[in-house]
């Protein structure tokens, strides 16, 4: 609970030096912010439409981080998770599978995730290639993937813009509602986060992943294997990231064009540093990042505020969370006479 | 009023250390004179690192002082120790791997001399040692790695010259060489210290030696005035004769463990268990003393499951030993590192030794387990979900034996039990330990505490450079 | 089809990076916010030369940027032995942040613009390419071959060492960040006025990353750096080239060609066994 509002004061300290320091004027742009984040149900659906794919690839980010694999790739394993959704989608344009079909993209797009985070960890077990450096080249490498598919072997016939074909809405993931974007991708996001946290904190492997990655060493003298835990974790990883572009997939246009990277995978990050790796605080900091998104473009009166000061924001936040508790943690005083 | 002699002694004067309630170092008084190599010997513990961390400025002392040529040294300040004319050479070298042994010289010598390594150079060659200038520290032996040391230290013409514990990590070769060295230094009129624990070569080296046991000053006699026994008698007190094995009452046939032949490497690629074999009996409590260094960790590591021996078996009631069917219980040397995940909570840290032998995961059922070891151990902590790292050393450890002994194991493999634990504490886990073996399991105990090893165990034998030995005194001196 | 001087121009930014990236490792650093930095540095360069007209007060303003952001890195991570990774994203994230708010109010249209170019000094050469193939040289000699280099390289190794010897680890990687960010305020400050002659957010796009892998690659050698730069440079030439001559091959595929080269290159050189021992492992301040 402290935490939660030790971050909360945080991340309103850090809005407010944003503000100051790009001229915005704070009392306005704070109603504008709120308004736009939680206002009404526009809004409201708005930010869980944001919220969504950041809270997957934050619980993605968290799973693997939390093994001690650093994984910086969810960006990347969201990409192609999309793509094999959308390859997947081709085929099955002509059928009556309906929400069936649905979900069998959804999985699909968590098997391109986890094979592509996969690549990674196999490279870093076998060669022994910095998880970090992969995964980031993975991500580039994953964008312009998902652009040759997008403007060549899948862009929809006869046309010239790169886009694929529009799925049916028979296929897609079901609205809530004819006049918002929501989607019931955000059911799937919140059950698979609560999933993971289960998974994380109340089961065997996930035990094991958190004693690898709090203490390697503690692991091996009690003949844990840490290599095959991280390797495990990252497919996990990769999966549930793959999962979110799955989701943005049917939940959003039902069709990928090759601008389709939003960062969200990169997103989640901050979101999961914020959250403290903790499944469970993932949920309200997904939700307040997703409102930011969603509140900026109200303040886009100010001086072009755009879609790149909630970075501002996120990453202030991450700072000065880290900054905290590292200065906290000196003075904590350990009672050690060892 | 002092003689030229007298005024390039090194006098140590009333000095003593406390951490905290812990005495490590009773006040003594001491003379190092100048052309003499003067030894300081005494068991773990006994308070000798204590004392050469203060002469060589990283400790600053409780009480005393120190006065070298007459004058009063400041404690606490190592660059002013060297400056002065104190080097020490450590146990643990300061050298870069990846660099070559020239490169490392011209790094020692960067803040302190201009004329870079050429009279080193001329020194090694003075001193007779042919010293491979191109070879990286990581190729070259750990005996060389000492010179290169060692000349680091002698580049700048020192008085005094401590050395830690140098032996520890050479061949026997090796320490004829290194004897013949320090009498040499000796023998240019320096102050020579050198700390060690083995009897014979504090008879070969030294000049003088001075005692020390359990942080008290024993006494410093002349070489001529100690032999061998002496020596002994001051370092442990009186040595026990081996206690005769105590049967306990146990069910079930007498079967036993045996250890064959075990080869074992150290991280480094270096072997560091040569050839061990043993056997013990179920119900039994094997203890394994010697100092620290010499193969324990590696010997406990791979009965632990968690390192491979490079030869060698090791048999359990018959058949070879499969870490995955018998669960081995096992509390390691380094408890923060090894022992405990310091930012987890105790339920977390307790709950590995249950999860490892196949028990399910139940959180609940874990907090139970936790607040009930806790108890059962006397753990000094709020709750279960204290971080580890908030429990104190002696605590920490009772953490881990509860959840070891905990789930009955068949073996157990145990290092420095009672590391930090006070006398009550000590005694508590000690009669845990002997009711696991009374109720079947096979107990190895290593530890360097003289006193634990002879009331814990059935049986005792000495480790010393990988190898087992049954009397202690060959132990130390080989 | 491409000329060694387009390939020279294309990769200097990258080289640049990676040169003064190499200080940074060896000195047991993992500079993931060379990222952030090149786009602060472009971004700077941009705004300053618009502002005044002058290439060359954009350069200087760019490497001023990039040193101030490895300082800033320094002290997060030296000073507060806050995670290196996690900085480093942290750093990329506010560096996109600020400069893409501060870019977006700026110009509505978005990504071309006209900037001022930097003069060619000798032939097409211009000085900054000389200097980058100069500094190459230079810097290798001096991490080798000087008892400055020595000393850093000794921190980036093993620490105990270099405090046994009476130098301060912490202070010599200090300068070693600021060195890797002169390089790379120079690199991104060079991409925005030497080679895109414009700026766009994205700009970047991952040199900092790659720059970080071909240090690895070239095993922290300033001239195999240049060298190895110089090789994916050619990709980004070809693939410059080929989009105008209106190729066959996909632009994707071309696009991806620099990164999936790198990734190459890391995984045929494995393990990497000369890492400096100390890389990325955080370490307390003095004793």
């Amino acid at each position: 609970m402290k935490q939660f509002l030790l971050t909360t004061i945080f991340i309103l300290v850090v809005i407010l030096i944003s503000f100051l320091l790009f001229g915005v004027p704070i009392v306005e742009g704070g109603k504008l912010l709120v308004e736009g984040a939680f206002g009404d149900k526009v809004a409201l659906s708005r930010s869980l439409v944001r919220a969504t794919p950041v809270l997957l690839t934050a619980t993605g980010i968290t799973i693997a981080w939390r093994a001690g694999a650093f994984n910086i790739g969810g960006e990347g394993q969201l990409l192609v998770g999309a793509l094999f959704a959308a390859t997947l989608g081709k085929f099955l344009l002509n059928t009556n599978l309906g929400f069936l079909g649905c979900l069998l993209m959804l999985a699909v797009a968590a098997l391109g995730g986890a094979l592509w985070s996969g690549l990674a960890a196999v490279l870093y077990l076998k060669r022994g290639v910095d998880l970090v450096i992969s995964t980031i080249l993975l991500n580039f490498i994953g964008d312009k993937l998902l652009m040759y598919f997008v403007e060549g072997p899948l862009k929809k016939a006869g046309q010239t813009a790169p886009l694929t074909d529009q799925l049916p809405d028979a296929l897609m993931l079901p609205k809530f509602s004819r006049q918002s974007d929501l989607h019931f991708g955000i059911f799937i996001a919140i059950l698979v986060t609560l999933a993971v946290g289960y998974w994380l904190f109340r089961t065997k492997s996930g035990y094991f992943a958190r004693i690898v990655g709090a203490n390697p060493r503690f692991a091996r003298a009690n003949r844990v294997d840490s290599e095959t835990v991280k390797f495990k974790a990252m497919l996990l990883s990769g999966a549930v990231c793959g999962l979110a572009g799955g989701i943005q997939y049917l939940g959003i246009n039902g069709q990928l064009a090759s601008s389709f990277s939003q960062q969200y995978g990169f997103l989640g990050i901050p979101v999961a540093l914020v959250g403290a790796l903790n499944p469970f605080a993932l949920l309200p900091s997904a939700l307040l990042f997703g409102g930011l998104f969603a509140a900026t473009t109200n303040l886009s009166r100010f001086g072009g505020i755009g879609s790149y000061f909630v970075y501002v924001i996120q990453a202030g936040t991450v700072l000065g969370l880290l900054l905290f508790r590292a200065i906290s943690d000196r003075k904590v005083a350990v009672r050690s006479d060892a | 009023m002092e003689s030229e002699a007298e005024k390039t002694l090194l006098r140590v004067e009333g000095v003593s250390k406390r951490f905290g309630s812990l005495e490590a170092l009773k006040p003594l008084s001491v003379e190092f004179h100048p052309s003499e190599v003067h030894a300081v010997v005494g068991e773990n513990g006994a308070g000798k690192s204590t004392l050469m961390n203060i002469l060589g400025g990283f400790v600053s002392p409780s009480t005393g002082s120190f006065w070298l040529d007459g004058a009063n040294l400041p404690t606490g300040n190592p660059q002013r120790n060297r400056a002065k004319g104190i080097e020490m050479i450590h146990q643990h070298f300061k050298l870069v791997p990846a660099f070559t042994v020239e490169e490392n010289l011209t790094l020692s010598q960067l803040g302190v001399s201009k004329k870079g390594i050429d009279e080193i150079k001329t020194r090694a060659s003075e001193f007779g040692w042919d010293i491979p200038w191109s070879s990286r520290i990581q190729d070259v032996s750990v005996g060389t790695q000492q010179r290169v040391e060692i000349l680091k230290s002698v580049a700048t013409n020192p008085h005094v010259i401590i050395f830690d514990e140098p032996t520890a990590v050479l061949s026997v070769a090796e320490v004829h060489e290194l004897i013949q060295f320090l009498r040499r230094l000796a023998s240019e009129g320096k102050i020579v210290i050198l700390i060690a624990h083995k009897i014979e070569e504090v008879l070969s080296a030294s000049d003088r030696v001075t005692v020390l046991r359990r942080g008290e000053h024993i006494g410093t006699l002349l070489r001529s005035e100690v032999d061998a026994d002496k020596l002994v008698h001051m370092m442990v007190g009186d040595i026990v004769p081996g206690i005769a094995s105590r049967d306990f009452e146990h069910k079930g046939v007498a079967t036993n463990l045996e250890v064959d032949d075990l080869w074992i490497r150290d991280d480094r690629g270096q072997e560091a268990v040569k050839g061990i074999s043993f056997s013990i009996n179920q119900g039994q409590i094997l203890g394994i003393g010697g100092v620290d260094g010499n193969g324990q960790v590696e010997l406990a590591e791979t009965l632990a499951g968690i390192r491979t021996s490079l030869k060698g078996r090791v048999h359990f009631e018959g058949h070879a030993l499969d870490f995955d069917k018998t669960y081995v219980g096992y509390v390691p040397q380094d408890r923060q590192a090894d022992g405990l995940a310091v930012d987890l909570n105790l339920v977390d840290n307790m709950a590995i030794s249950g999860l490892v032998n196949g028990l399910p995961y139940s959180p609940s059922g874990q907090i139970a387990k936790a607040e009930g070891l806790i108890k059962e151990f006397s753990v000094k902590a709020k709750s279960p979900r204290d971080l580890a790292k908030q429990l104190s050393g002696g605590n920490q450890q009772k953490v881990i034996l509860a959840r070891v002994l905990d789930q009955n194991p068949a073996i157990l493999v145990i290092v420095n039990p009672t590391r930090g634990l006070d006398v009550k504490a000590a005694a508590f886990v000690h009669h845990k330990i002997q009711e696991a073996a009374k109720a079947g399991a096979y107990v190895i105990v290593f530890t360097t505490d003289r006193d634990e090893l002879f009331t814990l165990t059935n049986q005792q034998w000495f480790m010393s450079r990988g190898k087992l030995f049954a009397d202690e005194k060959e132990a130390l001196a080989s | 089809m491409i000329s060694l001087l387009q390939v020279l121009k294309y990769s200097a930014p990258v080289a640049l990076a990676a040169v003064g990236e190499s200080v940074v490792q060896r000195s047991g650093i993992i500079n993931i916010g060379l990222e952030g930095a090149m786009l602060n540095a472009a971004f700077t360069a941009m705004t300053i030369s618009t502002k005044t007209g002058n290439p060359w007060l954009g350069i200087l303003a760019g490497t001023l940027a990039g040193v101030l952001t490895a300082l800033a890195t320094g002290i997060l991570t030296i000073q507060f032995l806050l995670d290196q990774i996690v900085v480093g994203t942290a750093i990329n994230l506010l560096s996109l942040g600020v400069c893409g708010t501060m870019f977006q109010s700026q110009s509505t249209t978005g990504k071309l613009m006209s900037l001022p170019a930097v003069p060619p000094l000798i032939g097409k050469v211009d000085i900054i390419q000389i200097l980058l193939v100069l500094s190459a040289i230079a810097t290798g000699y001096v991490l080798y071959r000087t008892s400055y280099g020595l000393k850093l390289r000794a921190a980036g190794e093993y620490p105990p060492a270099v405090e046994a010897a009476g130098f301060s680890p912490a202070k010599l990687r200090y300068q070693a960040l600021l060195i890797g960010g002169l390089f790379g305020g120079l690199g991104g400050a060079y991409l925005a006025l030497g080679v895109a002659q414009s700026f766009a957010t994205e700009m970047v796009a991952g040199r900092g990353f790659i720059a970080i892998a071909l240090v690895t690659f070239a095993r922290w050698r300033p001239t195999g750096i240049l060298l190895s730069a110089l090789l994916l440079g050619v990709f980004e030439a070809l693939q410059f080239n080929m989009q105008l001559t209106g190729s066959q091959i996909p632009r994707s595929l071309l696009l991806a060609l620099p990164y999936v080269a790198t990734l190459v290159i890391l995984v045929f050189v494995g393990k990497g066994t000369r890492a400096p021992q100390s890389l990325g492992v955080t370490q307390k301040v003095g004793d």
